[in-house]
């Protein structure tokens, strides 16, 4: 079989974490992020919060775009150990498309092949791993990110096709904005596993 | 949804200005141009906007910001119709579709005449 792009496809809008949730996060997040490696965890507030995002790019050029709360960047990471944002990341119509990265230069969606990795210098491997308006569009985003504090940035690469002039190119952020508390979990509760963006890249 | 009232202007007359960073795309509805002149009116929907830095995808070369804001000069013509003298032109969506607006919208005719009328109808999304 084959699939277009394995995710999965709600029939309604995503759900997103709710009020007296549980989650837990993976092992395999790094030692310097202890302060939810491993740990379960119960969404104690929360709110959501808007952020749109807009970029005018010429033809056949792209802008980076990261999300973290590096200097020059969007700063829409969390700025305490206590909170975790669950960003949804939708794109509005144009020809255009994103690559993530992460950390930064590495992109998150890639092939075994060596060479099968996004490349927009490329005239085949520009399209590998794009997320287009039509796969996380701005009204059903599916596109999502769960950013704790201290992650390593995250980097959007917004990619205009050649043949267009120019495309401004929006994304919407929808953040749910969630503070935690750590705990057990009690018995039968449903939790949400949290992987880090790492073990994407098996 | 909004419609906009204009006289031929070789200058250029503001149709509508988004707001600083705006998030949307203008899509016309509907243009309407009545040319009561005893000239032919050459009118062209012109898209003023300034682009943001970006790199090349070929080589990752600095691209820098593009600015489309000097209205006859630089302004990016998205429509051009001719209406001979006068005559009533409506453009409905059907026409219109693809015809994106990113930044200020002027209308500009090749004579200066009030007696040549536009009118837009628009909507962001």
């Amino acid at each position: 079989m084959i699939e277009l792009r394995p995710v999965e496809v709600p029939t309604t809008r995503p759900k997103i974490l709710l009020y007296d949730q549980w989650v837990r996060f993976s092992d395999k997040f790094p030692s310097g992020l202890s302060h939810v490696k491993g740990k379960y965890m119960k969404v104690a507030k929360q709110v959501q919060v808007t952020y749109p995002l807009t970029r005018i790019i010429k033809e056949n050029c792209y802008i980076d775009i990261d999300l973290s709360n590096e200097d020059g960047a969007e700063r829409l990471f969390p700025d305490n150990d206590g909170n975790l944002y669950e960003i949804l990341i939708g794109l509005r119509p144009g020809h255009w498309w994103v690559i993530p990265y992460f950390p930064a230069d590495q992109p998150v969606y890639r092939l075994d092949y060596p060479t099968m990795s996004p490349l927009v210098s490329d005239a085949k491997l520009r399209y590998l791993g794009n997320i287009r308006p039509e796969d996380s569009p701005a009204d059903d985003p599916l596109l999502r990110l769960y950013a704790v504090y201290k992650l390593k940035p995250v980097v959007l690469r917004m990619v205009v096709d050649a043949g267009v002039d120019y495309e401004k190119c929006s994304m919407v952020f929808d953040i749910n904005r969630c503070h935690m508390e750590e705990g057990t979990p009690p018995e039968g509760s449903r939790v949400k596993f949290i992987e880090y963006i790492d073990e994407l890249k098996f | 949804m909004p419609a906009i009232r204009a006289t031929a202007n070789t200058s250029g007359a503001a149709l509508w200005t988004p707001t600083s960073g705006s998030h949307w795309k203008a899509k016309l509805d509907g243009l309407k141009i009545d040319n009561q002149s005893p000239n032919a009116e050459k009118i062209e929907l012109l898209d003023c906007f300034t682009t943001d830095p970006s790199k090349t995808n070929a080589a990752g070369a600095t691209q820098n910001a593009e600015d489309f804001n000097t209205i006859v000069a630089s302004g990016k013509i998205r429509l051009q119709v001719t209406v001979p003298p006068a005559e009533f032109v409506s453009l409905g969506e059907e026409d219109l579709k693809g015809h994106d607006f990113f930044g200020t919208v002027y209308v500009r005719g090749d004579t200066v005449s009030s007696d040549c009328v536009v009118v837009a109808q628009y909507h962001h999304e």
